[in-house]
């Protein structure tokens, strides 16, 4: 079969069968005149060599690959959509060396011709001096901002990390459609891409010649250290604004694979003239800030103070040259879409050379001849604002009523700077694969990046493809439910890979220490108390899931250990009124199944266990960076396994679903054991176990056992409260006599040796207040270990104490006993708190004298 | 005439507050017109860090962080200013219509006049709001000079605002001053920039000090002035022009510069952000200006100045600005 043969037919191969580009708009895989382009054929053979069918169990594997790494992203609309699974098509993004080498040259004069322009533009203004620019355009940009002016350093790259959008327009040229200059984002998730793809199809991979991505990453961090020529070993951060951001996973899987500390605005503090992160009992000084928040959100000193994201004093860090902001602080300006009617104007000046890459055609309607063209030719132009802040969404007046085109006319007529039109952009189609394991023709751009260190620019030889969600429709989104590609581009010499470059990018493990921030280590202390509270609500629910089925005959209203145990169980999760009103007493109890099913369906329910579950996911995924690969595939695991629970009808059914949360939760709790460094972090950790495990006993004692019921009652209800400590084996071995309340008691509350005694855990957490740091040298015993040992001395004292008062309804010694030793364990919380994860007065500088 | 300028800030926590950091604006600014002779600067509790650095108008700026706990603290700042009266004359030049004048400006490049350019936009306090000069029932005659647009600013806000103090915050947006129909010196200086700049006029909010005479034969009151604030319009041809709409004037050799920006939020006196202090805060503000010269009333107010405090180690200054 000859060459032009195959270029005619595989495309009607296979999977390929029914593909339809869209006429006019450019095609990826075939040419206008219905050819496969000649750097597809390789991928096209091997797809139609596949069976039938095995192309749908790729996208399956590939699905379950993106779920067993955990990769997530976060779509704001959703409200349970903190955590959605990364949406990445089987099908790779193919580009051609050659092609790609012109678009490499493109995109580096781009970085070049836009690092010119921020340094000028903050700097000494030629462009305005020259006429080149009007400075009404810089100043109707929000992006403008004055205290930035005069910050950058000539010597210093102000763009590390620069990206662009680019789109295959009718003409079969790229174009640029857009520039992401202050923070971009994406490269994270287009490595992970790869990682992905090159586990799904490890052969073609091989042999097609695909450029690895691997150095691109080790010159980014290569670049960020160049940054500070003047420090030995820059301790970089990467600055996020927190786990609810859209890319926080990406933020998480960057700051592993560069070795950088991941940090919030809230880690950080300026002190004389510097960026220092503060940890437990000490301040650490950081050199270079690689961020993720944008410009006016990074300092409420200076720029925005409505910013919470930010670092009061960060400007003046930089402006003192403490601290290196990458990319500098000021070229949000960058991302203004009117740059395109300046550029090529701008190149000639700057450069002297012609731009190499077109941008869409721009008209800033802040000059008089462009305003009138826009307003003529508003049919045929798509209008922004220059302000992507204020929802620079494109507007097609061709779509608008008349009413919303007059106004918006006249909106552009009384503020002109603020606006510009642009022609519009038909983006190519290219192969994704469909549910039904054929492929169709979607629209799609590709994002590309390009890094910028002192010897130069380096273009990352692939990119984040991006398609819509389904064909036809031309917007490309995540957040509307986009699909992501691998972007694979081919080697020249299509070589298959060498045994000195692995197939599979290995992470590249430039790790530092990272150290504990307060909020870190406030989040292991409620991952640890939210698994504990997830596993003991299930735990109780079970027992009394059981007791039911058991008496599901019997007359309930009469049984009062289950009146015991429904109340306890609004007790142990706070989900009150419950069974504990008045109303409880007589409704619910009679009828105990809405409220059980309400405890186990309702995520929004205080108290629930889907709400102890959320909030176990939502700390965790704050502290991905910290998880071992394990914890998270366990993690989701629990996550795919609680979902049901939403649709449940029948409080009975959950019983599968509980055993295997348990199980799962007995997993976390085992990785936490026997996989974590005995450090801080796991220290916190334990500490958080701890607490909510004498928390969660001692109001189960008390919901049980301070009214004694008639002794049969009584045992059956010892039985599940022993069951619940995992002590009931151990009870029954002892002798008759000592298996009484007592005994209970003795077993529960002061058994040294019991792992779910409450002496036990007042003992781990005293073992933890020795090895934490004293952040007050002047302070003897932090306030914390004081109440734990006010816990241990009651619990020793209470050693010979008769629990049991024959002559009294109610035990009211337990009672008072118990109730000093919850107020003894809330108070170690807020002593912790107030002691480690508050917002510190003054802390000692380290690695560093006093300026 | 010189003057003695002391403006006292006083801030008052419910709670502790573990440290804060500030930026300043209390240096008033080097003029033509205007010199500043001494300058200093008490802060208490003491501060452990202070530099200081010149924004992109121009404007001297501290930034101050303070890191010992505390519940209150203050800043002082003394200045001793010559103003010079400006030259009786100004350089004469046909009054140039307001259309001719924009023309002009859209293809001046001087340093200046692109300073003046930047100034021509909607900014953080003075959004752009449709339709601003109809709903005053503003209206401009297009053969008007820009000088002339100044004084009929001033006229039409002094005489259809009133002057109430109390009834604006610093963070008043312009719309409810114009509904209310009254405000203070900051917010007339905001309306006024607005106006100018939805005709196309470049302006810049100015703040500054006022000196005020006592009635005849009472003493001077220390501390019964205030911090002030007017505008200023840039005319291709004749540069900066300043305007009092308060005071519906043009001000002279009684004002004293203190710093110049877009709006009120570009040169705030000062700005910070503490760590606890609970939810607010009491702040406390007062303004002498005194007169150096011979003036008799003044004969009683005391010369001498406390030392001042210590204010740490200055870092040597980072020149800023694109200037």
């Amino acid at each position: 079969m000859t060459m032009s043969q195959a270029q005619t037919s595989t495309a009607a191969l296979g999977p390929f069968q029914g593909y339809a580009p869209t006429p006019g708009d450019s095609d990826e895989l075939l040419l206008p005149n219905g050819c496969t382009r000649p750097h597809w054929i390789p991928l096209v053979t091997a797809l139609g060599e596949l069976e039938p069918g095995s192309l749908r169990d790729i996208g399956r594997e590939t699905r379950r690959l993106v779920d067993e790494l955990g990769v997530t992203y976060h779509v704001y609309s959703d409200p349970a959509g903190v955590q959605r699974p990364w949406p990445l098509d089987a099908v790779p993004h193919l580009l051609d060396a050659e092609e790609w080498a012109g678009l490499e040259r493109g995109l580096t004069q781009r970085a070049r011709l836009f690092e010119w322009i921020i340094q000028d533009v903050l700097g000494p203004c030629e462009l305005l001096r020259a006429g080149v620019l009007p400075p009404e355009f810089l100043a109707a940009h929000s992006g403008y901002l004055h205290p930035l002016r005069g910050s950058l350093r000539p010597d210093q790259p102000a763009l590390t990390l620069y990206a662009a959008d680019l789109a295959r327009g009718p003409d079969g040229r790229f174009w640029v459609i857009g520039d992401r200059v202050q923070a971009p984002s994406g490269a994270g998730y287009a490595l992970q891409n790869r990682e992905l793809l090159s586990r799904t199809w490890p052969h073609t991979f091989a042999e097609m010649g695909v450029q690895g991505l691997g150095g691109f990453f080790r010159t980014l961090y290569q670049s960020l250290r160049e940054l500070r020529p003047d420090v030995d070993e820059p301790r970089i951060v990467l600055l996020s604004p927190g786990s609810l951001n859209e890319t926080w996973f990406e933020h998480v899987l960057l700051a592993r694979q560069l070795g950088l500390t991941l940090v919030q605005g809230q880690d950080l503090v300026f002190r004389d003239g510097r960026i220092w992160l503060s940890t437990l009992g000490q301040l650490e000084r950081v050199d270079v800030i690689l961020r993720r928040v944008d410009d006016a959100w990074c300092d409420p000193l200076s720029l925005d103070p409505e910013s919470r994201l930010g670092v009061a004093g960060l400007v003046e860090a930089v402006r003192q040259g403490g601290v290196v902001v990458a990319n500098a602080l000021g070229t949000g300006l960058l991302e203004s879409p009117g740059w395109p009617a300046f550029l090529p104007a701008i190149a000639r000046f700057a450069l002297g050379e012609e731009l190499r890459m077109p941008s869409v055609a721009t008209w800033w309607c802040g000059e008089p001849a462009s305003l009138e063209h826009v307003l003529q030719h508003r049919d045929s132009l798509v209008v922004r604002s220059i302000d992507r802040s204020e929802g620079g969404r494109p507007l097609f007046l061709s779509e608008m009523s008349e009413a919303e085109r007059t106004r918006l006319c006249a909106q552009i007529r009384a503020q002109p700077t603020r606006f510009v039109g642009q022609e519009h952009i038909g983006l190519s189609t290219m192969p994704c694969l469909n549910q039904s394991g054929s492929l169709e023709a979607r629209h799609g751009t590709v994002r590309a990046f390009v890094c910028q260190g002192r010897s130069g620019f380096t273009v990352l030889p692939g990119g984040l493809t991006r398609v819509a969600s389904r064909p036809g429709t031309r917007l490309v989104s995540n957040q509307e439910g986009g699909v992501s590609k691998d972007t694979w581009v081919l080697r020249t010499d299509r070589a298959p890979l060498g045994p000195d470059e692995p197939v599979v990018e290995a992470e590249l493990g430039i790790l530092q220490p990272s150290s504990l921030s307060r909020r870190v280590a406030d989040n292991f202390l409620w991952a640890g108390r939210y698994a504990e509270r997830a596993e003991g609500l299930i735990r109780w629910m079970r027992l009394i899931l059981r007791r039911l089925q058991t008496t599901r005959f019997e007359s309930r209203g009469k049984a009062e250990a289950t009146a015991q145990m429904l109340s306890a169980l609004t007790h142990l999760s706070g989900s009150y009124p419950g069974f504990v009103g008045k109303d409880g007493r007589g409704r619910f109890l009679e009828d105990p199944e809405p409220e059980l099913l309400r405890l186990l369906t309702d995520s929004r329910l205080p108290g629930s266990i889907p709400a102890a579950l959320n909030a176990l996911q939502n700390t965790a995924n704050a502290l991905r960076d910290r998880l071992s690969a394990e914890s998270v595939r366990v993690l989701t695991g629990l996550r795919e396994i609680a979902q049901p629970l939403a649709a449940l009808r029948d409080p009975f059914a959950a019983e599968g679903i509980l055993e295997d949360l348990t199980v799962h939760l007995l997993a976390l709790s085992g990785l936490t054991h026997e996989s974590m460094l005995r450090r801080h972090g796991w220290r916190f950790i334990d500490c958080g176990r701890r607490l909510e495990r004498g928390l969660l006993l001692v109001s189960l004692l008390r919901a049980t056992l301070v009214l004694p019921l008639e002794p049969r009652q009584q045992a059956l209800l010892n039985d599940m409260v022993l069951a619940f400590a995992e002590s009931l084996s151990e009870f029954r071995s002892r002798p008759v006599g000592k298996r009484d309340a007592q005994g209970l008691l003795d077993l529960l509350l002061l058994e040294p040796e019991n792992p779910r005694a409450l002496i036990y855990q007042v003992e781990r957490l005293l073992e933890h207040a020795e090895m934490l740091p004293r952040l007050d040298p002047g302070e003897r015993v932090p306030e914390y270990a004081r109440h734990l040992e006010q816990a241990r001395s009651h619990l020793r004292m209470a050693l010979a104490t008769e629990w049991i008062e024959p002559e009294r309804p109610i035990r009211a010694r337990l009672d008072a006993f118990l109730a000093e030793e919850q107020r003894e364990f809330t108070a170690v919380y807020q002593g912790l708190f107030a002691h480690f994860l508050a917002p510190a007065p003054t802390l000692p500088l380290v690695g560093r004298e006093r300026v | 005439m010189r003057y003695r300028v002391t403006h006292t800030t006083h801030y008052r926590y419910p709670a502790t507050v573990h440290g804060s950091l500030n930026e300043l604006r209390l240096k008033p600014r080097t003029l033509p017109l205007q010199r500043l002779d001494q300058f200093r600067m008490e802060i208490d509790p003491q501060a452990r860090y202070l530099s200081e650095y010149v924004d992109s108008f121009g404007n001297s700026a501290n930034v101050l962080c303070i890191d010992q706990a505390h519940t209150a603290w203050s800043v002082t700042a003394v200045a001793e200013v010559t103003r010079f009266p400006a030259e009786a004359e100004l350089p004469f030049a046909p009054p140039l219509p307001l259309v001719r004048a924009r023309q002009l400006l859209s293809a001046e490049r001087s340093p200046e006049a692109l300073d003046a350019r930047l100034m021509s936009q909607p900014s953080a306090l003075l959004p752009a709001i449709p339709g601003l000069l109809p709903r005053l029932d503003f209206e401009q005659d297009p053969e008007q000079s820009i000088e002339a647009v100044g004084r009929q600013l001033v006229g039409f806000i002094h005489r259809n605002f009133r002057y109430r103090p109390g009834q604006t915050e610093v963070s008043t947006p312009l719309l409810e001053v114009i509904e209310n129909r009254a405000g203070v010196c900051q917010d007339f200086a905001h309306l006024g920039i607005a106006c100018a700049r939805a005709l196309g006029i470049p302006a810049r909010y100015v703040s500054g000090y006022m000196e005020t005479v006592p009635p005849e034969g009472a003493a001077k009151l220390v501390g019964a002035d205030a911090t002030h604030a007017w505008f200023a319009l840039y005319d291709p041809t004749l540069g900066w022009l300043e305007f009092d709409p308060t005071n519906e004037t043009v001000p002279d050799q009684r004002y004293i510069t203190l710093a110049w920006g877009r709006d009120y939020s570009d040169i705030a006196p000062i700005r910070g952000v503490v760590r606890g202090g609970g939810e607010s805060h009491e702040l406390s503000v007062s303004v002498d200006v005194h007169r150096l010269d011979d003036d008799p009333r003044l004969a009683n107010v005391p010369t001498e100045l406390p030392e001042p405090a210590d204010v740490g180690n200055p870092e040597p200054a980072f020149r800023h600005g694109a200037a």
